[in-house]
């Protein structure tokens, strides 16, 4: 143990003494204190701390990031190819303790950094909220959508499959009742746009973007259903949804008129009188009701996020919760809901200072994951080497990540059938079939920031950290890292030469 | 792998290849060699740059893996992590951690060994003082000049207290005075028992200290042997006298003339190695506490190191009785007054043989016996 901490002192001495400690805790320093003064934001006080807490801590959360792989990488292969491990390893020290101790010693010190940088942000965000600029309404709008932690509910998905089914249905009656005989579709091996596949996932996207829509009619109503909410006291739920008015994209919104509404269970006395009012009406038609949850006429920014609080009394004994849109556009156009935008359902279950806390651990974790995989790398191959497989990894994640969502976006359920029709159909297969495997044995990376997560008021879930920490960090990690300490330990270190 | 537990280093047919990328041969730094170094011997390892001296010591060290053939230590593999406890290493450059003073380093490698607060606060001041950086422990040993460096890198090799100590170019990069202090201490660690193995190239180092070599070139022992074995030139004889005036050297000469005819003989005044005179000079200075920013001091044993070789240091330090002392005038008048004594009668009853006179062994017997005979009377 005494040499585990001696080599663990030793790293920090030597990070600290190099002035890489002092660098960054300045850099840290003054991102903390600029970010907040000068990022743009929606000029709503919300906004502002939003925007704030999500920079500052992306930047914070990168400059570590790329220190902690140049600091891994610069510990683990500067002593060999500056000779020192020469005299360490000659002592009655093993060489894997040596690398835990210098991982160790690596993580520590950007823990720190992170902490401290932490406290900084923690204490600026807390400044920019008790500004007296601020009204009190303006705050409370602060801690109920910036300033806590609540547990996220996307709504049910329906079937695609299904979906696809009925719009194929639906095309196929359209043609008949126009008297047009639907033609049967030969695959021309030249056009890859005529195979079957391709049109499957064309009837797919169609299906995806029509889910999202909401037409503005008499049929102008889009229901959510959302299940397995937990009720957390008597503690509010939010609604947080972002529309695009006549077509998806940022650019050209405008403002729009809509109204929500959350089905809750008809009160006795409203059913007996509607009974009494109509006796043919359907027993199951009236248990429950549609009721408002915002005000009518509400103007609606479109392309924007908006927020509006939920009494918690519309949830169902079951935990079960739906939601309706009515599209009340001026202009009669169609609004648009991206599948990944929810609307999200949001239950405050924790203060700002847990989630706060909880989000720093998932920093952590991932600075621990790239503090290892920097002095594996390190500990194998020379600094410049090392630093550039670390960047790939992280960049193979991404891209791997990339494609595999884009594929689950559209293609789950399409038969994938490998054909050599045309070049880019092999392309996307092999690129597809790489990803997945990348993904199933490296860790995305970029999965393991929060600072979106924390800026929304999100709550970053212990399952979560914990599922990351033992599939990301135990699963995959562990076995990489175990084969570059092997490699590590099996280096014939004599054989360096300086160049 | 075989080899006795008490034997420090036992190679047998070692061979070390070094290989390229696609693991084609590319080098072969050692090429099949065995050899011992036995228990409390200095052993060296000599040989050009590039014959294999480094490569050998990598492998006795485990920073290398052999090619073919084995090394134990200790009857060990070099790679067993207990028996490097046993072990010093002093590189052939002192790889320190530049952002260290010597103090931290000293304890740093103290606590890789596992010694206690205590100890390595005690062992770091002692080594310190001994190898004179003791005044400069706290400056970082990036700002250190080489000799320096050398100094600390001997330092960390003994924090230990070795039992088998592998210096490389031990006394490279070090002023005369630092050479002598690691001679010093080379010899000081034998007396305890101790096993040192020197490799270098620099052969005064290793005839002032080894007792036994090994002469590398091109991966391959060369020669081998103890130095009294490899180094005696039994064909030469050497007379060391006081000051002879000029009236005895002549004497002398004719005599030897007259003996070995067509030789080479020659009398001149011996001289002392210029390490020597430079000690000196830098002893006095010191005698006189003259101020420097280098190294300072130093050459005092570790107590740390006195105190585990009690046994030995007081039989080194036991008084014996000094031989007395000899008036050199007295004495060397009298070898004069015997030298003409002998010439004058040589003249009158005899001349020279004819195969050359008296045989060398005879003139120096008789030479050492009037020397001999007037140091007894004294």
């Amino acid at each position: 143990m005494k040499s585990f901490i001696a080599i663990l002192k030793l790293t920090l001495r030597i990070a600290v003494r190099s002035n890489i400690f002092i660098m960054l805790f300045l850099l840290l320093n003054v991102l903390v204190i600029i970010i907040p003064s000068t990022v743009v934001d929606d000029g709503t006080p919300e906004g502002h701390i939003r925007v704030s807490l999500e920079y500052c801590l992306g930047a914070i959360t990168f400059i570590l990031t790329i220190s902690t792989i140049w600091v891994g990488c610069f510990i683990a292969s500067g002593d060999i190819e500056n000779y020192q491990m020469h005299l360490l390893v000659v002592k009655p020290v093993s060489r894997v303790k040596i690398w835990i101790a210098k991982f160790a010693g690596v993580f520590l010190l950007h823990f720190t950094l992170l902490l401290v940088s932490g406290v900084m942000v923690y204490g600026r965000i807390l400044y920019e909220y008790n500004r007296t600029t601020y009204t009190k309404e303006e705050k409370i709008k602060i801690e109920n959508e910036v300033l806590l932690g609540r547990r996220v509910y996307m709504p049910v998905i329906p079937s695609v499959e299904e979906a696809v089914k009925k719009e194929y249905e639906e095309r196929l009656k359209t043609q008949k009742d126009l008297g047009l005989q639907p033609e049967k579709q030969v695959a021309n091996p030249n056009d890859p746009m005529s195979s079957e596949s391709y049109r499957e996932l064309q009837l797919k996207k169609d299906v995806y973007s029509k889910m999202g829509e909401v037409p503005y009619g008499p049929n102008g109503t889009r229901v959510w259903e959302y299940k397995g909410i937990r009720k957390v006291s008597n503690n509010p739920m939010f609604v947080r949804y972002r529309l695009y008015v006549d077509k998806l994209g940022k650019k050209e919104q405008r403002e729009t008129m809509g109204q929500w509404f959350a089905k809750i269970k008809t009160p006795p006395q409203v059913i007996e009188q509607m009974r009494k009012e109509n006796q043919n009406m359907a027993v199951a038609n009236i248990e429950n009701v549609f009721v408002p949850v915002t005000p009518y006429p509400e103007k609606l920014k479109g392309g924007a996020f908006i927020e509006f609080v939920l009494p918690p009394e519309v949830l169902g004994k079951d935990g079960t919760l739906m939601l309706a849109y009515a599209n009340m556009d001026v202009e009669e156009k169609p609004v648009f809901f991206q599948l990944a935008d929810g609307p999200k359902l949001l239950v405050k279950v924790t203060g700002f200072f847990e989630n706060y806390f909880r989000g720093l651990l998932m920093i952590s974790i991932k600075l621990a994951f790239l503090a290892a995989l920097s002095c594996a790398l390190g500990g194998i191959f020379s600094m410049p080497v090392a630093v550039f497989f670390c960047i790939c990894y992280i960049l193979l994640g991404i891209f791997s990540g990339y494609l595999i969502f884009m594929e689950e976006q559209y293609e789950e359920g399409v038969e994938q059938k490998f054909t050599l029709n045309s070049l880019d159909e092999v392309h996307d297969y092999i690129g597809k079939k790489v990803s997945r495997l990348v993904l199933a044995t490296t860790v995305p990376v970029q999965r393991l920031g929060v600072s979106d997560q924390l800026a929304d008021g999100e709550l970053v879930e212990y399952g979560h950290i914990g599922q990351v920490f033992f599939l990301y960090f135990i699963l995959k990690g562990l076995p990489f890292f175990a084969l570059c300490v092997w490699f590590y330990r099996k280096r014939e270190l004599g054989a360096v030469t300086r160049r | 792998m075989s080899g006795s537990t008490d034997t420090p280093v036992k190679v047998s047919g070692l061979t070390k290849e070094f290989l390229d990328f696609w693991r084609r041969p590319k080098a072969k730094a050692v090429n099949d060699i065995d050899f011992e170094v036995k228990e409390g011997e200095v052993f060296g390892l000599l040989g050009p740059n590039g014959s294999g001296k480094s490569t050998t010591l990598k492998m006795i060290l485990g920073l290398l893996y052999p090619t073919a053939g084995t090394v134990t230590v200790f009857g060990k593999s070099p790679q067993n992590v207990m028996t490097k406890s046993r072990i010093g290493y002093l590189p052939e450059e002192s790889y320190l951690y530049k952002y260290l003073t010597p103090y931290e380093t000293l304890d740093f490698f103290g606590a890789i060994f596992g010694l206690s607060a205590a100890d390595r606060k005690k062992r770091s001041d002692q080594l310190l003082e001994m190898v004179g950086l003791s005044h400069v422990k706290n400056r970082r040993v990036g700002e250190f000049s080489k000799g320096m460096s050398r100094r600390i890198g001997l330092a960390q090799a003994m924090i230990n207290d070795p039992d088998l100590l592998i210096l490389d170019e031990p006394t490279s990069g070090l002023d005369p005075l630092g050479c002598k202090e690691i001679k010093d201490l080379i010899k000081f660690l034998k007396k305890r028992g101790k096993t040192v193995v020197i490799s270098s190239h620099l052969l005064s180092d290793v005839q002032d200290l080894c007792d036994r070599v090994i002469i590398l070139y091109g991966g391959k022992i060369r020669g081998q042997g103890s130095l009294e074995e490899l180094l005696t030139v039994s064909e030469l004889n050497r007379i060391v006298t006081p000051l002879l005036s000029a009236e005895v050297s002549e004497k002398i000469l004719s005599i030897l003339k007259k003996s070995l005819e067509n030789e080479n003989i020659m009398i001149d005044h011996p001289r002392r190695s210029l390490e020597d005179y430079f000690l000196e000079v830098v002893n006095k200075a010191r005698e006189e506490k003259l101020s420097t920013s280098g190294v300072s001091g130093g050459g005092e044993i570790a107590e740390y190191l006195k105190d585990e070789g009690e046994k030995i240091l007081s039989q080194l330090t036991r008084k014996e009785t000094p031989p007395e002392i000899v008036k050199e005038d007295e004495a060397l008048s009298k070898a004069n007054l015997k030298l003409s004594e002998l010439t004058e009668k040589r003249k009158d009853t005899s001349s020279p043989t004819a195969d050359g006179g008296e045989n060398l062994s005879e003139i120096n017997k008789r030479l050492s016996d009037i020397l001999k005979s007037e140091n007894g009377k004294k």
